[in-house]
């Protein structure tokens, strides 16, 4: 386990704003890799990972591998993921609270199980196997829905802080997937930051999305990672501030639609100002060598 | 089998051999001694210091130069030179780029970026720190390579003295062949012995390239997406030519700079100066902005 004394903040790599990330390195403390990006290639040019590793601080965040299942995940999954782990030694490595398949067929995005305390053993098991490949556990994300998953017997701050420490692993929040199932089922957002288990979380995540016709008049949130991060979600960066002392990796998460990187550091630089914002309305110090993740 | 005792074309067929297995052997062993773990940079920001990984202080010195002049730092005047404006003379920070500034407060051809002078600053700026970075090499591993060479050199050049006196002592004279490989055969070696970056330099320079390889194929399409810094990144990774397609007003002044007089240094693969004749003169310090990424005009403009 790695050991951190302070806040930091980076954003997704995305080869379209390398540039940028390059020449505004100083501004960035890390960069998260989505490692199915990666798996493709052969191994001399996964180097080329390890290089930009070895220049940048660099996580790993992994969107196939669906713990979060009843389905026990196959282990060449977990293989691919190990190897590109060992090939760059990350800061951390991340996935979600999700399935992404049912037996053979792939749904092709990330799908929120039903919140039971079934999938929950089968999302320890899961664990259980990747940590016996890796010997690393990934933090795992909230993701966003437009449903609440049918059959669900609890709600998603109870099943996420149930699904955690069962499994004895930490969160990586999503802000604005939280923000969006909150809103879509018309909660308070920060009730529900509230519900979350925020003494278990490492890692922020802050994105953008947009609004979408759910039939008649209503609409929903959806996270599509296109758009600037709202303003909403760094007063919720900055309430998370002052209930989680602990310090945090905090990425902005942008997948396309770039505007110019200067904008993508003000986002940085915004999130930055709002925890620490929040630090200082809580009188929290970050507690030297106190965060493992 | 005494290979003195070759006739000539057998006795060539085989030296051709075992240089080509020589120089392999070499070229493999130099390389094996010199790789290692991926190469970390003291600053991965510094457009100028990839240009000088990729290219050399050629290359270094020409995106600085692409840079002033897309800046309006620098412009080109009714005699097809380049000279400093004034513009933005305050905003230059880069220590490259306030080389490249100052050479040029007195009008000069394009193709004189790659002077000796700025050569000379490109190298102190950014050798050392390549070389302890490990993408260079350095002394010691300079002091093997000139050991693999001249004992590689010595021995096969030897082997060629010694049948161009056996054959002479038998009378023959068509000893042609013999001279060209003792000729050939040390510049062979060199190049062979002496690439200019180390194995974990041209992996990081390949590196490079394919973590941004996206944005050299879709350069036409993301024009407007990246400020002069980023620009300057990509044509650091590239070379500078790319810079064209990513924003017209490269391409013109490429367009200008490849009509000037021929360049005067040969440490850079990328040349660009090559022809007499800039265009007309262009700028003002005006409404593209002067200092991209740097600052504003601030009073330039007339």
């Amino acid at each position: 386990m790695q050991q951190f004394s302070k806040d930091n903040f980076g954003i997704g790599w995305r080869p379209e704003i390398a540039p940028g990330i390059f020449i505004y390195r100083e501004h960035i403390d890390f960069v998260e890799v989505i490692a199915e990006d990666w798996y493709h290639y052969k191994t001399a040019s996964k180097s080329a990972l390890a290089t930009l590793a070895a220049n940048i601080p660099v996580t790993l965040h992994g969107v196939s591998m669906g713990l979060a299942s009843g389905e026990r995940i196959q282990q060449k999954r977990i293989d691919n993921i190990a190897r590109l782990y060992d090939s760059i030694r990350p800061l951390f490595w991340s996935e979600h609270l999700c399935f992404t398949r049912a037996g053979e067929f792939e749904i092709g995005h990330l799908a929120a199980p039903p919140r039971t305390q079934q999938n929950i053993g089968g999302f320890i098991d899961n664990i259980e196997a990747v940590r016996r490949t890796l010997g690393a556990d990934p933090l795992l994300e909230n993701i966003a829905t437009l449903i609440e998953p049918p059959g669900s017997e609890m709600t998603e701050g109870d099943w996420t802080a149930r699904s955690l420490d069962a499994a004895n692993c930490n969160l990586l929040l999503d802000l604005h997937n939280l923000y969006a199932n909150a809103l879509n089922r018309g909660a308070d957002p920060f009730c529900s930051l509230r519900e979350m288990p925020v003494e278990r979380v490492r890692a922020v995540h802050l994105a953008g999305g947009r609004w979408i016709g759910a039939g008649g008049n209503q609409q929903k949130l959806l996270d599509d990672h296109l758009h600037s991060v709202p303003d909403i979600c760094y007063e919720l960066l900055e309430e998370l501030g002052a209930l989680a002392p602990q310090p945090l990796f905090v990425s902005i998460e942008r997948d396309g639609r770039f505007p110019p990187f200067l904008q993508l550091l003000g986002e940085i630089d915004r999130a930055r100002q709002s925890l620490a914002h929040g630090r200082d309305r809580a009188g929290a110090a970050c507690t030297p060598s106190s965060l493992k993740i | 089998m005494n290979i003195f005792n070759l006739p000539g074309p057998e006795f060539l067929a085989f030296y051709t051999v075992l240089l080509a297995v020589s120089a392999a052997a070499l070229w493999f062993f130099i390389r094996s001694r010199e790789s290692g773990p991926a190469v970390k940079l003291n600053n991965i920001s510094d457009p100028y210091k990839i240009a000088y990984l990729t290219g050399g202080a050629a290359a270094a010195c020409r995106l600085a130069l692409a840079v002033l002049l897309h800046r309006e730092n620098i412009k080109i005047s009714e005699k097809s030179k380049c000279v400093a404006t004034d513009c933005g003379r305050l905003t230059i920070t880069d220590p490259l780029e306030k080389k490249i500034y100052e050479y040029y407060s007195n009008e000069r051809d394009a193709s004189a970026a790659v002077s000796s002078e700025n050569i000379r600053a490109a190298d102190h700026l950014y050798e050392l720190d390549l070389t302890r970075a490990g993408a260079l090499p350095a002394p010691e591993q300079r002091s093997f390579r000139n050991t693999a060479f001249f004992v590689t050199a010595i021995v096969l050049v030897g082997i060629l003295v010694i049948k161009a006196i056996v054959a002479l002592s038998r009378g023959r004279t068509n000893v042609g062949g013999l001279f060209m490989f003792t000729i050939a055969t040390p510049f062979l070696l060199w190049f062979v012995t002496h690439p200019r970056l180390t194995s974990r330099g041209t992996q990081l320079r390949k590196h490079l390239q394919q973590l941004f390889s996206d944005l050299r194929t879709r350069a036409k399409t993301n024009r407007s997406v990246f400020e002069g810094r980023e620009s300057a990144m990509l044509g650091a990774v590239f070379g500078a030519q790319l810079l064209s397609s990513l924003q017209p007003k490269f391409a013109r002044i490429f367009d200008r700079i490849n009509k000037t007089p021929a360049a005067t240094s040969s440490n850079s693969s990328s040349s660009y100066c090559s022809t007499p004749g800039c265009g007309s003169s262009s700028s003002s310090c005006g409404s593209s902005g002067c200092g991209g990424g740097g600052g504003g005009c601030g009073g330039c403009g007339s």
